[in-house]
């Protein structure tokens, strides 16, 4: 077995970056190991002289290798062939950095005389332009005797199995073809100035020098943070080259002043100066395995935008495939806003920091509309931006189960990207214009409180409740469903009356709801906030029977719906004063009931488990009712049958 | 009258009236009473044709209001009245008329509306 003749320089020469390739996997001895590891942190490196007998250069081991040190299968002096390594600049000298190998045979002593190949070869000026940064296993080749680069047919002459130019290789397959499948291809460009650039893709822990040359796909927030270590101001952005891949990076402190205005969103530059660490997989979709962060020493370029870094990476689903997805994944979006809300202020009940939010409904051709909510600057921008219901793509979407389902911004989202030039939108816009999605399903309900009511689209029947097995699904959450029922029977005949005695304190924290009990001179003692008045306030509570078409189902009714039920804003204080406190007038009690029976309504009820004592119950209250307005029931129905 | 399923009358509106395509059949028009002159009714239907419609001088119908006439549908395009009903002011005749040319008259649907 021998070195393979010329391999350091070859390796040296073949320039920055990764290199894998079938035809040149060289035979070198190990001369020296040594290890840099810092004992502190607990980290394993191994620095290797790799030498062909005539050069030997400076190399590490990939830590991902060390098991080959600790086996003790790397010896002293052994023989190994190089399948993958990767060439990174240090202060002017090359570095070798074993990335994959095979140990073929322990050896005693050294082979030959082998010189220091960066003094040899001179590599002082590497920024060279593109042409000669190709690999030298390329080349017509000078040395004589076997040369593995000229074995397995390449041309010996010009480069004529590469694809052309080195400033556009995103094109050339023929790399793909040429390197084993675990490498990524051999990328290597210039900008007009010359400087190296590096695709996101080949970025790694062992590198300290390079630029990097991407899009903003997108830029948070700036944000404040203060904790025992001290406290500062930071941003991040998301940068997207032309390799397809991305990457987080964030800015701290100095740099948050120096180059929070000058990034702009969807512009292209080069960066430069940060220093790279293994990514937060957490907090970081990202296709890179890496995150950076700069400091105020960074350096960072507009370039002109050539077109070849995509404007966004996505992953569209369709909206109505989130009605079945887990809450918290998340999602890309491609849809029209339908509508744009208010902007709202809200404390947030976790951090107790004022938020600022806005909803938008967004609706795309899968035929279903979902709330999305914007928070903070976007918000703000939202309704302006959104106006007009354009067609807009919203990257990393958070998915909740909050008011059915729905969706929120994160720190990937960005601001959205509006009438993005790509098919899928112009698809979109189309239907739009078409349909003007009038028969959308709305996955995101409207919460509580009065207001609008599920339509027809979104209506279920009382017979969801048993065959969806609602308020089963999780003791803790409540399910929530509108239909439309006509009630058949009231249970009004309550010892007392269909009320209960609660508390005359309006504000806080009783606000009228909490029970009192009447004392024994005739004043009511409140619970909650221990106060004793010499009046009550009566609130209804009853139950009653719903039905539909399809079933029936009991549902409590609390003041404000069961005033709605009986007219209006019949009170159970006026209903109490005319029928219960002077003397019992049953006929006009029962009036107020029979009046209110067998009309219809739209309800929503909240459905939830409740234990009582051994048994598990479902029981459903009333949250919100409307009378039927006919003639949009009407439409609706004409809409729905018309789609049918 | 011809062999009309007894009870099971279509619902139409001004120009399937003038049609004649029900003649000497009963059927139900819906509108509004433009004019009354006691023997004959200017009828504004649900699609805002003008129909006309010859009645008894006892007929319980006023102008301004919103009737269901059922009767006679004769070959001249006009109806015999038999019977009125007055109905609220604020039906929707566009909603009356979607759902008389959308979902009665569509083929689709044809089978629901076959008498019992």
């Amino acid at each position: 077995m021998s070195l393979t003749h010329g391999a350091i320089s070859a390796m040296v020469r073949s320039g920055e970056g990764h290199h894998a390739t079938p035809d040149f996997q060289p035979t070198v001895q190990i001369i020296n190991i040594k290890s840099v590891g810092n004992k502190n942190t607990g980290s394993d490196r191994y620095r290797l002289i790799l030498s062909d007998g005539e050069h030997y250069c400076n190399g590490m081991l990939t830590t991902q290798l060390n098991g080959l040190i600790h086996s003790g299968e790397i010896t002293q002096d052994c023989l190994v062939r190089v399948d993958e390594y990767m060439i990174n600049k240090i202060q002017n000298r090359m570095l070798t950095i074993v990335m994959k190998m095979e140990v073929l045979q322990p050896h005693e002593g050294r082979i030959g005389e082998p010189n220091d190949v960066d003094k040899t070869l001179n590599m002082a000026k590497s920024t060279a332009p593109a042409s000669e940064a190709q690999p030298m296993y390329n080349r017509t080749n000078v040395q004589p005797s076997s040369n593995p680069y000229n074995s397995n047919g390449n041309s010996s002459g010009a480069s004529a199995n590469k694809p052309t130019s080195p400033s556009n290789p995103y094109g050339g397959s023929s790399y793909n073809n040429r390197t084993s499948p675990s490498s990524a291809p051999i990328i290597r460009t210039t900008t007009t100035s010359g400087v190296p650039i590096t695709p996101i893709a080949q970025l790694n822990m062992y590198q300290n020098r390079w630029t990097i040359k991407a899009r903003v796909t997108t830029k948070s927030d700036i944000r404040t943070w203060s904790n025992a270590r001290g406290e500062g101001s930071l941003f991040s952005v998301e940068l997207l080259d032309a390799s397809a891949h991305d990457i987080k990076c964030t800015f701290f402190k100095d740099a948050v002043d120096k180059f929070y205005g000058m990034l702009e969103q969807d512009s292209v530059y080069t960066f430069s100066g940060g220093r790279i660490k293994v990514a937060n997989q957490q907090y970081n979709t990202c296709k890179s395995g890496y995150e950076i962060t700069f400091d105020a020493n960074a350096e960072i370029h507009l370039v002109p935008d050539e077109g070849e870094i995509q404007a966004q990476i996505y992953d569209f689903v369709k909206i109505s495939s989130l009605e079945q997805m887990e809450a918290n994944k998340t999602v890309d979006l491609l849809a029209i806003v339908k509508s744009v809300g208010e902007v709202a202020n809200l404390i947030s009940k976790k951090s107790g920091n004022e938020l600022t939010k806005c909803d938008l409904t967004l609706v795309d051709d899968s035929g279903v509309d979902i709330n999305c909510t914007l928070w903070g600057e976007k918000a703000h921008e939202a309704a302006t931006k959104f106006a007009n219901q354009p067609v807009v793509a919203f990257r990393r979407l958070r998915l909740s189960d909050y008011g059915g389902k729905s969706c929120s911004t994160t720190q990937g989202t960005g601001g959205g990207q509006i009438s993005p030039d790509i098919p899928e939108a112009r698809a979109l816009q189309k239907w739009w214009s078409d349909t003007g999605g009038q028969s959308t399903r709305s996955l995101s309900s409207s919460v509580g409180g009065s207001g609008k009511l599920d339509s027809l689209p979104d209506r279920k029947t009382v017979q969801t409740i048993k065959m969806e097995h609602l308020g089963l699904n999780n003791p803790d959450k409540p399910d929530y469903l509108t239909f439309k029922g006509t009630l058949t029977f009231i249970k009004k005949d309550k010892d007392g009356g269909a009320w209960y005695t609660a508390c005359a304190r309006s504000e806080e924290p009783c606000k009228n709801r909490f029970k009192v009990t009447q004392t024994t001179d005739g004043n009511w003692f409140c619970d909650k906030c221990q106060g004793t008045f010499p009046n009550c306030v009566r609130r209804w509570i009853f139950s009653g029977t719903v039905a539909d078409d399809t079933s029936t189902t009991w549902v409590s009714f609390f003041n404000e719906q069961a005033e709605m039920l009986l007219g209006g804003n019949v009170t159970a204080d006026q209903v109490f004063e005319e029928t219960y406190s002077e003397e019992a007038d049953q006929d006009k009690y029962d009036s107020y009931f029979a009046r209110a029976n067998h009309s219809d309504w739209v309800f929503k009820c909240r459905v939830k488990q409740e234990n009582l004592g051994d048994e598990t119950r479902v029981k459903a209250s009333v949250v919100n009712m409307m009378p039927l307005d006919y003639a949009q029931e009407s439409r609706d129905m004409l809409q729905a049958i018309s789609n049918f | 009258m011809s062999e009309q399923p007894d009870g099971a009358y279509p619902r139409i509106n001004g120009k399937i009236l003038k049609s004649s395509e029900h003649a000497n059949k009963i059927v139900s028009l819906v509108g509004n009473i433009e004019a009354f002159d006691g023997t004959s009714i200017q009828l504004k239907c649900a699609d805002g044709v003008i129909a006309s419609v010859q009645c008894e001088p006892d007929a319980e119908v006023m102008q301004g209001c919103m009737y269901e006439l059922i009767g006679l549908a004769n070959d001249n395009g006009t109806l015999q009245l038999f019977v009125s009903r007055e109905l609220t002011p604020d039906m929707d005749m566009d909603i009356y008329n979607r759902m008389i040319l959308d979902v009665q008259l569509n083929p689709k649907f044809s089978s629901y509306f076959l008498p019992a």
